[in-house]
């Protein structure tokens, strides 16, 4: 190439390049700030309610102030982490903290881009009382943990106790023969009403943890006893997905835009009147009583029915997590720290009760949590179940739950007659040794 | 005549913008190219595999699906959106009352953000309150509500139909712009002549707007080949795969899955029709141009 052309792109490259570097402080990384202060760079899941989400903001700012350090707060819908947690560590830009489910926990642990957290879970039990045991086992790999527990959610009955009445029923079902039979009793097409609102949309994670309660408390699984032996190919796992499949197609007790539901579906069809029963998290009971006192009433909250072999909630816990490669770690432990002082935590977990619940044990004991609505939120959380069960939840649970391979297949059992629990069940299994590796 | 200080000055000036197209095309193409070849997981180091993701791709039978779920959606799309678009471009070329007010209206969904379309869709296609069931439902064309999002046939079609109701202003804007080259005088003519509405839209309407419509398809047809929002917002590519396109699975792969390399192999390999397409369109505007 001759002289003047390599001087002519090298001269453009260093032009764009300097173009480039002198564009503001946009990255989310840490490093150095306005001032020489340092920059730390929080990823919180947006919630619910907006009082908690100023509150993050306005603490994270006060923890800014009193330790000379900018804080840059990054409320973020759920379904937009994956995309930037996948962009920033690609890019070596990561946030200081973020917020993490513990199935992303398991699979970032999976990917060795977490730190080792155990410290701080430590210093924080000693300052503010012990931390629920079963949320530190979720994150818990070799003896460490690699999150921080900061709240977690429990799926709950909700069901109408007006119409539970009007059907002859007393009390709501304690089994899941008692919640196929209630459904079917108040299912009645003719009003648009239908007694189990249970969506299957693809993507749905309600449908992914409401479905593996209910293969558990029948004694199947969709994962192994030991981390490696998928033992999903079970006759407990085709009883289980022969007993939702029956709810769908045989009683058709179940809306039939329920296979296109994301995860708002039930929600939606609870509060509009369509479904008597549904399984969530608190988010319904909040709306309620914001916005819908009548229909409050009317609700009674119930924990999971029970299977063959006993009651199993799937639990859903939330986590800060620090990655490996934050530039400002000592700092992002010291937030994660001030973020869950007892004092102020307790005021941002009782705003957004019952769908946030503590992890603080003591914190549990406090007179919100004994309103007759609330208990099961928090009751329930000793008793969790998570990802992985039978065996220990591990990172290749984790992957499994984020794919929704299970969703996936009963999405197909659910809409093709000929496609039996036995077949369902064969072709989950075979997924899920590849993604065990087997 | 050129001189040697004219060339060193023309590739001098051109520089910028090759630098640009290296740096923003060429080479993260060429990155890309690289880890379709690799196990590229997040977060880990990628190895290279050759051609495995590739094979892995071929052989699975959701990777065939999505093609073929794309090459519906696409064609289904591409062509209601060209019908309709003519329609749309000859009755804006009337001189109809409202003219400007009904051009309006109807380029409107074009410039509506998808999310906002897409959210207004999903109420209409809701079985709950949704105007679509309720219309149906009271015109006795359904004796219950139908779950538009819940079944792979229905939910295809409808993302189509969200698809064709986002396109249709584009097409008809283009053809409407072809239309108004047309001379009065030449229908006067034919009218004369005795040619009728139909005759005149075969023989006279159609040729001059032949082109113009045809870029517009194509153009029309790269996009929908591309098109993920709509689907992915809708019904995530479900139910039971029903509407995944090549687009959402490149995304459930490289994003949820974490497995770059064989997601970037999904957007490799829709990428020869794509250049097939690109290169008509240009070749022929070029052709036009000159």
């Amino acid at each position: 190439m001759k002289t003047w052309i390599k001087k002519s792109v090298a001269v453009s490259l260093l032009t764009v390049l300097a173009a480039g570097c002198s564009g503001g402080n946009g990255g989310t990384a840490g490093g150095t700030g306005d001032g020489g202060k340092p920059t730390l760079t929080l990823w919180m899941k947006k919630q619910l309610f907006e009082d908690q989400n100023t509150m993050i903001a306005e603490r994270a700012k006060q923890f800014g102030e009193e330790n000379n350090v900018n804080v840059n707060v990054e409320i973020i819908a759920y379904e937009d982490f994956y995309p930037k947690w996948t962009a920033a560590i690609e890019s070596k830009s990561v946030p200081d903290v973020s917020f993490f489910g513990y199935q992303e926990i398991g699979q970032f642990y999976g990917k060795g881009v977490l730190e080792d957290l155990s410290g701080s879970i430590s210093e924080l039990e000693s300052a503010n009382g012990e931390i629920v045991a079963n949320t530190k086992k979720a994150v818990t790999f070799d003896g460490k943990q690699y999150g921080v527990p900061f709240w977690t959610e429990t799926q709950v009955l909700y069901y109408r106790k007006d119409l539970l009445e009007a059907a002859g029923f007393t009390a709501p079902p304690a089994t899941w023969e008692e919640f196929r039979e209630m459904a079917k009793a108040l299912t009645d097409t003719s009003k648009g009403l239908y007694g189990a609102g249970m969506g299957y949309g693809k993507g749905n994670s309600d449908a992914e943890f409401l479905t593996r309660g209910i293969i558990w408390s029948y004694g199947g699984s969709v994962d192994t006893e030991d981390g490696s032996d998928v033992i999903a190919d079970s006759p407990e796992t085709v009883q289980a997905a022969s007993f939702i499949r029956d709810i769908f197609m045989t009683d058709k007790s179940v809306p039939p835009s329920a296979l296109g539901w994301d995860d708002s579906g039930n929600n939606k069809a609870y509060l509009s009147g369509q479904a008597a029963m549904i399984f969530n998290t608190g988010s319904v009971l909040a709306s309620l009583k914001k916005d819908n006192p009548d229909l409050y009433e009317k609700t009674g909250i119930a924990p999971y029915p029970a299977g063959p072999k006993g009651q199993f909630i799937p639990g859903i816990s939330n986590y800060l997590g620090i990655f490996k490669d934050s530039k400002n770690k000592e700092l992002a432990q010291s937030l994660i720290e001030y973020l869950l002082d007892d004092e102020w935590y307790k005021t941002w977990i009782e705003k957004g009760a019952p769908l946030t619940a503590p992890v603080y044990a003591e914190l549990s004991k406090e007179p919100i949590w004994q309103d007759e609505k609330n208990k099961a939120f928090v009751e329930s959380v000793e008793g969790f179940y998570f990802l992985g069960h039978p065996g220990e939840y591990n990172p290749k649970a984790g992957e499994a739950f984020n794919l929704r391979i299970v969703n996936d297949m009963f999405q197909k059992l659910l809409l093709e007659p000929s496609y039996t629990p036995e077949a369902a069940v064969k072709e989950l299994d075979a997924k899920l040794q590849e993604i065990y590796g087997n | 005549m050129r001189t040697k200080y004219d060339n060193k000055l023309a590739y001098l000036l051109m520089s910028p913008v090759l630098v640009y197209l290296l740096a923003v095309m060429v080479l993260p193409f060429g990155w890309a190219l690289y880890l379709s070849f690799t196990n590229k997981v997040v977060g880990m180091p990628a190895v290279f595999t050759g051609l495995s993701n590739y094979a892995e791709l071929v052989r699975d039978s959701l990777f065939w699906k999505a093609t073929w779920n794309t090459i519906l959606f696409t064609a289904a799309a591409v062509f209601f959106k060209t019908v309709f678009g003519m329609v749309m471009g000859l009755v804006l070329n009337e001189k109809i009352v409202f003219r400007n007010l009904f051009r309006v209206l109807l380029f409107l969904p074009w410039t509506i953000p998808t999310i906002v379309s897409v959210f207004t869709w999903q109420w209409i296609y809701s079985d709950v309150g949704g105007v679509l069931n309720f219309l149906l439902l009271k015109l006795h064309v359904i004796d219950r509500p139908l779950g538009w999002l819940a079944t792979p046939d229905l939910a295809m079609f409808s993302v189509i139909l969200v698809n064709v109701w986002r396109g249709i202003p584009f097409m008809g804007i283009a053809i409407l712009a072809g239309l108004q080259t047309i001379s009065k005088d030449i229908y006067e003519a034919a009218m004369l002549d005795g040619a009728g509405a139909i005759k005149r839209f075969i023989h006279m309407t159609l040729p001059s707007v032949k082109e113009v419509t045809i870029m517009a398809a194509v153009m029309t047809t790269i996009w929908t080949l591309n098109d993920f929002e709509i689907i992915w917002l809708l019904t995530r590519g479900g139910p039971s795969n029903g509407t995944q396109v090549l687009s959402t699975l490149s995304y459930t792969i490289g994003f949820l899955n974490m497995s770059l390399g064989k997601a970037i192999a999904i957007a490799i390999m829709t990428m020869p029709p794509l250049i097939l397409l690109i290169n008509y369109v240009t070749k022929r505007s070029l052709t036009s141009g000159d």
